[in-house]
C-alpha cells in the first residue's frame, strides 16, 4: 500500500500566489494582508488534511473480472467502501496501474476511463467501474489500483495505491467474415446438413424403443402391437447443423515462415492475424448456428471437439487467447483430425499456403489476405488493427 | 438543480462578491454597479436554455481593449500607489468578459483564480470592517464553489473519457453512473462548513504567530496604527487630514457634580490627549519630545475596587469645585486617558497601570496586561484648580520650562501687527502681572482668528507653498483651515510675542444626550486648541476655532442612523483593535498568556506530586530509602501499564488481521491469544515486500508467496494450516505446536534480514 501526496499545476500556482501574498505581508504592516496570507496557507493545509484523512478509511476490492476482448472496452468493477463512521469521501478517481504494453494508453479515443465516485457516505459501499482497452491477445496482468482525490480544493492531491494482483485472459479481436465465405466452406460436400447420430424431432426413422411414461401416444408404433404385447415407440432422427473444423496451422517456425516481405509485416504479426481470423471464423460459425471445432497444429494446444453454443465459443476463444507463440513448434499428434471426412475443414495459414498434410478437400485461408476475408470496416474499427498490413493486397488468391 | 448548473450559479455569486469587495476597497462603486448587472445578465443568456455566448475572438478582443484602457489610464496618471487598483480593474474586466463565453472546466478554474486575485488586490487597499465581513462571506462562498468545482470537474472528465470512444464502439462502453442528489449536497455543505472552520482556525493561528516583531520592526500595523479615531498625537500641518464627517462613536462621557448627579457642563468639554511643545518649521509639524515624557512621569496602579487614587503626591481634600467624569470607550483602542483640565484622581476597575505626566498632566495606560479591549475609567477633576493643588500634582514649585520662542519670525511680525491693529500692548500694562498680560494678549489674538479666519475641513484649495511655513500661509494667504491651523496659529503667535503657549490635541465634547445624560464623543470631535500659561502652574485653554461653526457641523452631520451606530461601532471596534491593529504588543501578550498559563500549571503539578511523595514517605517513616523503594514501585507500575497497553494493542491487531471480530461467537479474545504467530508471520513477510491483500485468503496468499519466494513458500503453508485449524476447527494448539510456529516465524524473519 503506497500513500502519496501530489501537487499539480493549479496547486503550484496557488502556492506561488501564497508566497507572493506572504512577501507582501512581510513588507507592509497590513494585518489584513497577513490574515489573507494565513487563510491561503490554511487552504493548503486544510486541503492536505481533508484529502489525507478522507483516504485513510477507504477500502477497495476488485470484483471478479470477466474476460476481455482486444479492441473492446474492458470493464473492471470495484467495491469501494468508506469505513469511516463520520465523514463522507468525495471525488474519488480509481485507476488501474498496469504495464503499458497490454492496454491502450495516451490521449487517443481509446484511453483508459477511470472509475469515479462523486461521494461515498460513511459506512457505505459502492460499486464503481473503470474501463481499459486491451490491445493484445493473451494474459493481461492487473496489479495495482490507485485511488486518487484532489478534494476539497484541488491544491494537494492524495493517492493510495493498493496491490490487487489478478490475471485476465484477453480474447482475440473478432471481425465479421465476408458474407457467404463461411457458408461456402461449411456447406460443401462433407459439411452440409446431415443426419444426426442422436434421436431428435426430425422426419426420418431412427429406431424403436420401449414406451416410457411421458411419451406421446402419437409416437407409439401401433403396427408392432400385433407382434408383441409390449408398447413400443418410434424414435425420429434429428438433422444436425453444418460442421466446420477450424485448423490453425502454426506448425512452421516463425523464422521459416514464407510470406511476401513487401507486406511490411513480421512473422509473429502474421501469426496474430491468423489467430484473429480463426476467432472471427469461430464467431461467425456460432452466429450461423454451425458446429465447430478447433485444432491448433504445431503447438501443444489440446484440440477442442465439435460443439456449438455460447460456452463452446468462449472455450475456443480462450484457447486462442492462451496460445503462446513463443513456444517451440512441434508435430503434435493431437493436432491430427481423426474424423476429417465428417465435416468441412478450414485451414488458416499465417504465411504462404502449404497443403501438405491437410485433408484433400480442405479450404485454405492465408492471413496475408485478411482484408479480403474479413470485413474490418463493419466491425466499427475506424483504423486498421495493429497487426494489419500496411497495404491491402488484391483479393486474388485469397482462397486456395 | 444539476451539479453543473449549481456550480455555475455559485461561481457567479462568488464573482459578484469579488466585484463588491473590489468596489468597497477601491471606493469605486461603478465596479459593482456596472460590472455586477452585466455579469448577472450572462446567467440568463449564456447559461439559459438558448446559451447565447460570445465567440472567443470577441472575448479576446475585449481583453485587449481592457488592457489598452488600463495602459492609457496608467500613462495618464502614473502613480505606483494605483498599481493594485489598476490590477483590480483589469482582472474585473477579464472576469466580466469571460462570463460571457462558453467555458471549459479549466476556464472555470481560471475564473475562480481571477476572482481570488481580485479579492487579494482589494485586501491590500482596504481595512474596513464591511470589507472584512465581505471577505469572510467571499471565503465561505469560495470554499463551497471550489468543492463543487472539484466534483463537477472530475465527473465531467470521467464522463468525457467514456464518451470519446469511436462511434461504432460507443454502445460497448459502460455508462458512468454518477448522480448528485440532495444527500450529497447536504454532505457537501457539511464539508464546506468543516473546511471553513479549518481554514478559519489555521488562518487565525498563522495570523497570530506571524513574526511581526522581525518583519514589521517598528512599523505599526494598519493605516495610522489602527487609530482611525480622528485623534492625532502629533499635528502635521502639511499632510493633515481631519475626519470631518465620521459619526463613529469613540467614547461616551458623563459629567457628575460633587454629589454624583449627572450634569451638563456649561461649556464644551475639552478632553486633553496630547500636549505638543515643539514645532518643526521645515515639515510643519508639532510634536512632543520623547525624553520629556519619561522625565516627568509617575507610575500609578489604582485599586480595582473602584476607589480613586490621587494623581498627586498626597490625597486631596474634598472641595466644592470637584467633579467626576465617567468615560466609557465605544470604539477606541488607545492608551491615552482623555481628561479635561485638571485631573486629580483616577479609578479603573480592570487593574491597569497608568503613567502620569506631571508636567502636562496627561495620563496614559502603561500596562500590557489588558489591551485592545473596551474599558472605562473614572476621573476626579477640578476645572479651576488652586495653585497648591497643581503644585501637588506636578511635584515642583516653579516649573523651569519657558515656551516663549517660535522658529518662524514672520509669525511674530503678523502677531505684532494684529495686536497693533487692536490696540493691545505686548508688554504688561501698569499694575498688570505677566499672567494677566498673557490672558489679555492671547484673548486678543484668539478673537482676531475667530473673526478673520474661516473654519473648514476642506483643504482642497489650501496649497502648500514651498519655502513658506504653513502657519504663515494660513495667516496671510488663505485664512481658512481646520482646528489644527487655528490652534497652531494662536500658539505660534502667542509664543512669538512672549506669551507662553502650547498646542493640545484631544476631543471636544459637544453632543449631549439627555436620555443617557452623557456626552457622546465622535470621530469628528477630534480637536486641537491652545493652552496659555496664566500662573506658575496654571494654564488656561484658548480655543480659537469658531464654536458656532463646530456646533453647526455637528448638527449638520447628525442623522437617524446615529441611534444605531453603537452596534456597528462595537463590532468595528473589535475589528480595528483585534484584527487591523493587532501588533507585536498584543502578540507578546497572547504568547505570555498561552505559555505562562501552562508553565504555572505544570509547575503546580510537579510541586503537588513532590509534596505527595514527601507526605507518603513521612507517613510510612521510611527515610531516604523510601524514595528508592517508591521509585522502584513506580518503575514497576509503569512497566506493568506499558506491558498491558502493548498486549491490548497486539490483541486488537490480531483480531483485526485475522478478522476475528465476526463469526467467532465471542471467542475473539481467546483466539487472538493463539493466533499471534500469524500476525508475526505477516509482518515478517511484509518486510520482504510480500504484502497480503485484504481480499486475499491466507491460502491464496501462501500460494502467491510460494510462486515469488520459494524460501518463504516452504515455511508459510505450515503456518496457514495451523491458522485454519485454530480459526475454523476449534483446534487448541499445544505448547509444542506454538513453539514450532514461533520457530517458523523466526526463520521467516531471519531470511528477511539476510
Amino acid at each position: 500500500m503506497k500513500r502519496r501526496f501530489h501537487l499539480h499545476l493549479p496547486g503550484l500556482l496557488f502556492v506561488a500566489l501564497t508566497l507572493f501574498v506572504g512577501f507582501a505581508a512581510a513588507n507592509r504592516p497590513n494585518n489584513l494582508v497577513v490574515l489573507a496570507f494565513g487563510a491561503l496557507l490554511a487552504f493548503i493545509l486544510v486541503s492536505g488534511v481533508i484529502s489525507g484523512s478522507m483516504m485513510v478509511r477507504l477500502r477497495l476490492v476488485r470484483l471478479e473480472t470477466r474476460r476481455a476482448v482486444v479492441g473492446e472496452p474492458f470493464e473492471i468493477r470495484y467495491n469501494l467502501t468508506n469505513a469511516s463512521r463520520v465523514r463522507s469521501a468525495f471525488a474519488i478517481r480509481i485507476d488501474e496501474v498496469t504495464p503499458t504494453d497490454g492496454i491502450e494508453r495516451g490521449s487517443g479515443p481509446r484511453q483508459p476511463a477511470p472509475g469515479w465516485s462523486i461521494r461515498i457516505g460513511p459506512g457505505e459501499t459502492q460499486v464503481c467501474d473503470s474501463v481499459l482497452w486491451p490491445r493484445r491477445r493473451g494474459v493481461l496482468r492487473l496489479d495495482r489500483v490507485r485511488m486518487k482525490s484532489f478534494f476539497p480544493f484541488g491544491l494537494v492531491g492524495r493517492s493510495l495505491e493498493l496491490s490487487l494482483p489478478e490475471s485476465v485472459l484477453v480474447h482475440p479481436r473478432v471481425h465479421p467474415v465476408r458474407p457467404s465465405l463461411i457458408r461456402s466452406a461449411a456447406r460443401g460436400e462433407f459439411g452440409g446438413i446431415r443426419m444426426s447420430r442422436q434421436p431428435g424431432t426430425g422426419e426420418d426413422f431412427y429406431s424403436v424403443r420401449e414406451f416410457r411414461p411421458g411419451d406421446s401416444v402419437r409416437h407409439i408404433a401401433w403396427k408392432r402391437r400385433g407382434i408383441s404385447d409390449e408398447l413400443l415407440v418410434v424414435q425420429r432422427s434429428s438433422s444436425a447443423p453444418p460442421r466446420l473444423m477450424v485448423r490453425l496451422d502454426l506448425s512452421v517456425e516463425p523464422d521459416r515462415l514464407r510470406f511476401d516481405p513487401g507486406l511490411g509485416l513480421t512473422a509473429s504479426e502474421l501469426e496474430e492475424r491468423a489467430i484473429t481470423m480463426a476467432a472471427s471464423v469461430i464467431d461467425e460459425a456460432e452466429r450461423l448456428g454451425h458446429e465447430y471445432a478447433l485444432i491448433v497444429s504445431g503447438l501443444p494446444v489440446r484440440p477442442v471437439p465439435m460443439r456449438r453454443g455460447h460456452w463452446h465459443r468462449e472455450r475456443l476463444m480462450s484457447t486462442l487467447a492462451g496460445i503462446d507463440l513463443s513456444a517451440p513448434r512441434t508435430s503434435d499428434p493431437e493436432a491430427r483430425d481423426p474424423d476429417e471426412r465428417d465435416h468441412a475443414v478450414l485451414v488458416i495459414h499465417p504465411g504462404r499456403i502449404d497443403t501438405v498434410g491437410a485433408p484433400e478437400r480442405a479450404w485454405h485461408w492465408t492471413a496475408t489476405r485478411i482484408e479480403d476475408l474479413l470485413d474490418l470496416e463493419a466491425a466499427g474499427d475506424e483504423s486498421a488493427p495493429a497487426d494489419a498490413p500496411a497495404h491491402a493486397p488484391s483479393a486474388e488468391g485469397a482462397l486456395a | 438543480m444539476k451539479l453543473r448548473r449549481r456550480f455555475r450559479f455559485w461561481q457567479l455569486v462568488l464573482i459578484e462578491l469579488s466585484f463588491a469587495a473590489a468596489a468597497l476597497a477601491t471606493e469605486h462603486l461603478w465596479m459593482l454597479l456596472v460590472a455586477g448587472p452585466i455579469t448577472a445578465l450572462s446567467w440568463y443568456l449564456v447559461e439559459g436554455p438558448r446559451a447565447r455566448a460570445l465567440p472567443r475572438v470577441a472575448v479576446n478582443l475585449g481583453a485587449v481593449v481592457v488592457l489598452i484602457l488600463i495602459g492609457l489610464s496608467t500613462l495618464a496618471e502614473p502613480d505606483p500607489g494605483r498599481t493594485m487598483e489598476l490590477l483590480a480593474a483589469f482582472v474585473l474586466g477579464i472576469l466580466v468578459l469571460r462570463q460571457w463565453q462558453e467555458r471549459t472546466p479549466r476556464e472555470d478554474a481560471q475564473q475562480i483564480f481571477l476572482a481570488l486575485i481580485l479579492v487579494l488586490s482589494s485586501v491590500m487597499q482596504s481595512e474596513q470592517l464591511l470589507f472584512g465581513i465581505l471577505t469572510l462571506v467571499w471565503t465561505a462562498t469560495a470554499i463551497y464553489v471550489v468543492i463543487l468545482f472539484q466534483i463537477h470537474k472530475g465527473t465531467d472528465e470521467a464522463r468525457r473519457l467514456r464518451n470519446e470512444v469511436p462511434g461504432g464502439e460507443r454502445h460497448l462502453m459502460p455508462p458512468l453512473t454518477a448522480r448528485f442528489g440532495p444527500m450529497d449536497l447536504a454532505s457537501v455543505r457539511r464539508t464546506t462548513l468543516l473546511a471553513l472552520v479549518g481554514v478559519g482556525l489555521f488562518g487565525i493561528v498563522i495570523f497570530v504567530i506571524f513574526p511581526r516583531e522581525i518583519l514589521f520592526k517598528n512599523r505599526a500595523p494598519g493605516r495610522g496604527g489602527g487609530a482611525r479615531s480622528g485623534f492625532n498625537r502629533n499635528v502635521d500641518l502639511v499632510s493633515s487630514e481631519r475626519i470631518s464627517e465620521s459619526r463613529r462613536e469613540v467614547f461616551t462621557l458623563q459629567w457628575r457634580d460633587a454629589s454624583g448627579e449627572p450634569m451638563r457642563w456649561s461649556w464644551p468639554i475639552l478632553l486633553r490627549g496630547s500636549v505638543l511643545d515643539d514645532y518643526e518649521s521645515s515639515v510643519g509639524k508639532w510634536s512632543v519630545p520623547t525624553g520629556r515624557r519619561s522625565r516627568f512621569s509617575r507610575v500609578l496602579r489604582p485599586p480595582t475596587d473602584g476607589s480613586f487614587m490621587p494623581l498627586g503626591l498626597r490625597p486631596l481634600e474634598d472641595g466644592p469645585q470637584t467633579y467626576t467624569i465617567d468615560v466609557t470607550m465605544r470604539s477606541l483602542s488607545s492608551n491615552v486617558v482623555f481628561a479635561p483640565w485638571a485631573p486629580v484622581a483616577i479609578s479603573a476597575t480592570e487593574g491597569r497601570t497608568f503613567q502620569f505626566n506631571t508636567r502636562d498632566l496627561i495620563i496614559r495606560d502603561a500596562g500590557v496586561d489588558v489591551l485592545g479591549s473596551y474599558w472605562s475609567y473614572r476621573l476626579e477633576l477640578r476645572p479651576f484648580p488652586r495653585e497648591e493643588t497643581l503644585r501637588d500634582l506636578t511635584g515642583v514649585v516653579d516649573p523651569s520650562d519657558v515656551l516663549v520662542t517660535f522658529p518662524v519670525a514672520r509669525v511674530g511680525e503678523i502677531a505684532r501687527r494684529i495686536l497693533e491693529e487692536r490696540g493691545e500692548s505686548i508688554e504688561p500694562l501698569p499694575d498688570e502681572s505677566v499672567w494677566d498680560r498673557n490672558r489679555r494678549v492671547s484673548l486678543a489674538l484668539m478673537n482676531w482668528l475667530e473673526t478673520n479666519c474661516s473654519y473648514t475641513t476642506d483643504l482642497g484649495d489650501f496649497i502648500q507653498i514651498v519655502g513658506e511655513d504653513p502657519i504663515v500661509s494660513f495667516l496671510e494667504r488663505y485664512r481658512f483651515g481646520h482646528c489644527e491651523f487655528f490652534a497652531s496659529a494662536l500658539t505660534a503667535m502667542c509664543r512669538s510675542v512672549g506669551v507662553e503657549a502650547r498646542l493640545v490635541t484631544g476631543y471636544i465634547a459637544l453632543e449631549y444626550d439627555t436620555g443617557t445624560e452623557s456626552y457622546v464623543v465622535r470621530e469628528s470631535n477630534a480637536h486641537a486648541w491652545t493652552e496659555v500659561r496664566v500662573g506658575r502652574q496654571q494654564w488656561t485653554s484658548r480655543d480659537p476655532s469658531p464654536q458656532a461653526v463646530l456646533e453647526e457641523i455637528q448638527t449638520r452631520n447628525r442623522s437617524w442612523a446615529d441611534g444605531w451606530r453603537w452596534m456597528y461601532d462595537r463590532i468595528d471596534f473589535l475589528w480595528n483593535s483585534s484584527v487591523v491593529g493587532f501588533d507585536t504588543r498584543t502578540q507578546a501578550m497572547l504568547a505570555k498568556r498561552a505559555t505562562g498559563g501552562w508553565e504555572s500549571r505544570v509547575s503546580n503539578l510537579i510541586d503537588g506530586l513532590v509534596e505527595r511523595v514527601r507526605s507518603f514517605n513521612r507517613f510510612f517513616r521510611l527515610g531516604p530509602a523510601g524514595y528508592i523503594w517508591l521509585s522502584v514501585i513506580l518503575l514497576l507500575l509503569f512497566a506493568f501499564i506499558a506491558a498491558g497497553v502493548a498486549l491490548a494493542r497486539r490483541r486488537r491487531l490480531v483480531i483485526r488481521v485475522a478478522r476475528l471480530d465476526a463469526g467467532t461467537d465471542g471467542r475473539a479474545r481467546e483466539l487472538a491469544r493463539r493466533l499471534g504467530f500469524w500476525v508475526d508471520a505477516l509482518a515478517a513477510l511484509e518486510r520482504r515486500g510480500l504484502v497480503k491483500a485484504e481480499h486475499e485468503t491466507p491460502l491464496a496468499f501462501s500460494n502467491r508467496v510460494g510462486e515469488v519466494d520459494p524460501g518463504a513458500g516452504r515455511v508459510l503453508p505450515a503456518l496457514v494450516e495451523l491458522l485454519y485449524r485454530i480459526r475454523f476447527s476449534d483446534h487448541v494448539p499445544g505448547a509444542e505446536e506454538l513453539a514450532r510456529a514461533d520457530t517458523l516465524v523466526r526463520s521467516l524473519r531471519q531470511e528477511a534480514r539476510s
